[in-house]
């Protein structure tokens, strides 16, 4: 990756961890309502603004240096989307994938046309532990009425550093928290509609949640319905007025397949006359993280 | 138009002119006027910087080994305070190793001064790594040392050790919020009102200038 690229990514990504180092976290406790919209920093002297959208819970950082200008979209689910617009040269854009954002567990890969290009697993590979001089620039005037022109022309002689470049979000840290509790509050609430196609032993998840009714509702009509845990997958069940079944007894079922991802899952169960309960239907009601074998 | 009015023209125009420069120098720098007064002064003073070049009169007492050829930046300070204050003493704590200076080394610097009975220690010094050890020892220490820290050049919105609370930051930039302890001045060109004039720009002075300035006399 070019050292641009390097650079404004690397300014961009930090922006989503600087903040653990300056927030007590209790505080940032993903009161939504409690986020600022917008926001200025600066980092090295270069401006950058953030918006934070309160219905969609997305964030937008844009900056802008001399040669380029730079703009990231993070969304809640944890990954976003980089351009960075060279003025004169080809403009870049990068995926980034977002799996921890705490000060003491970073792990932040970059993406370019889906190839990896970056990763980030370390504090320091953020923000290293260096302090800088800050610049210092003396010489001598002679007393002569050539002073003040001397003077005036010694106001332009600052020069500022360009180096690494990068920002800080508290926003961003929210933001993320608050995509934490999202999902949290989603796993104990809602169910998604899914597709099980037998034959070539895929499963589709619907990505719209739908209420307990509606799940219920769908495995009535043998459809299946995917939920987090054993227990709200055996609720739904119960909900559409069957007893959850499972050819393990307590436990869920799981068909292993070698080189596929299978969910487990209780079916629709009935008791029949001897008192014993059976399979009834072709419904499932999956549940937790895929298994693979 | 004749040529006497010519003259009067040419003559208004450059006292104009140079009406200008002067109001501009005012603006855009900051005269400071040499303390004579240190002789008087208990206070002792410390400074955390990287390496020297060559020995300083002004420095009572330091780590440093002298290793480099350039004028460096301590270099740069230690004559700038003794421009400002012409018969002052500091001890001088060198932090650099390898060429960096790091929160290691800092640490390190900060206890040296606080057994050397170092009163106010000035650091010129900017990174945006934050660190715990620092932020607790500047509370742990605040009653026995006073800290001032020189905000970066350029305007981060992370700065430390500046930001620190208990530690004074110096700068020169209204953009960021700072604690209501910093001391931020319009610009951070200086001109030390001496023969002859020496002129100094970045936060760099800005921070031991304030230390001694305001504890000096006091």
């Amino acid at each position: 990756m070019k050292s641009l690229k390097k650079i404004l990514c690397f300014m961009l990504i930090s922006a989503l961890m600087i903040n653990t180092t300056v927030a007590n976290a209790e505080e940032v406790s993903s009161e939504t309502e409690n986020l600022q919209d917008h926001d200025t920093v600066y980092v090295n002297g270069v401006e950058f603004d953030f918006d934070y959208d309160v219905e969609t819970g997305n964030v937008i950082v844009q900056g802008e240096t001399d040669g380029s200008s730079a703009e990231m979209l993070l969304e809640t689910d944890g990954t976003a989307e980089i351009s960075i617009n060279n003025v004169g040269q080809e403009d870049e854009e990068y995926n980034l994938e977002i799996h921890d954002l705490d000060k003491n567990n970073i792990d932040v890969d970059v993406y370019d046309g889906g190839d990896l290009v970056e990763s980030y697993d370390d504090y320091n590979d953020i923000i290293e532990d260096v302090y800088e001089e800050q610049e210092a620039i003396t010489w001598t005037l002679v007393i002569t009425a050539a002073l003040i022109i001397t003077a005036v022309c010694a106001t332009a002689y600052i020069t500022y550093e360009s180096d690494v470049m990068y920002i800080m979000a508290s926003q961003f840290y929210k933001s993320v928290t608050a995509a934490k509790e999202a999902v949290k509050k989603a796993a104990k609430n809602w169910y998604y509609p899914a597709y099980d196609n037998t034959s070539k032993n895929i499963v589709y998840i619907c990505p719209s949640k739908i209420s307990l009714t509606s799940a219920a509702k769908l495995l009535k009509a043998n459809g299946n319905v995917y939920s987090f845990t054993s227990a709200m997958a055996k609720k739904a069940i119960n909900y559409s007025g069957y007893a959850p079944y499972s050819s393990n007894g307590s436990t869920g079922e799981v068909h292993k397949i070698k080189g596929k991802l299978v969910f487990y899952h209780w079916h629709k169960g009935k008791t029949s006359s001897s008192g014993v309960l059976k399979k009834s239907g072709s419904a499932h009601s999956l549940y937790g993280a895929p298994i693979s074998y | 138009m004749q040529f006497r009015h010519k003259c009067l023209a040419v003559i208004i125009l450059f006292i104009v002119l140079i009406g200008i420069g002067i109001i501009y120098i005012y603006c855009n720098v900051i005269f400071i006027k040499p303390d004579t007064n240190i002789g008087q002064n208990t206070v002792s003073f410390g400074i955390i910087d990287g390496g020297l070049s060559g020995e300083h009169s002004n420095v009572v007492d330091t780590n440093a080994n002298y290793e480099e050829k350039k004028l460096t930046h301590g270099d740069k300070i230690l004559n700038f305070m003794s421009e400002y204050v012409f018969d002052s003493s500091f001890y001088y704590y060198d932090a650099e190793d390898d060429n960096t200076i790091s929160t290691d080394k800092l640490l390190v610097g900060l206890q040296w001064m606080l057994d050397n009975n170092v009163e106010c220690v000035s650091i010129s010094l900017s990174s945006k790594f934050y660190s715990e050890e620092v932020a607790d020892w500047m509370n742990e220490n605040s009653n026995d040392i006073k800290v001032y820290a020189s905000y970066s050049n350029t305007v981060n919105s992370l700065d430390y050790p500046a930001s620190y609370n208990n530690v004074i930051g110096v700068g020169s930039s209204a953009k960021i919020e700072v604690k209501e302890s910093d001391v931020i001045f319009r610009n951070s060109k200086l001109i030390v009102w001496s023969t002859p004039f020496r002129f100094y720009s970045g936060n760099s002075y800005l921070a031991p200038y304030c230390m001694v300035r305001d504890n000096i006399n006091n």
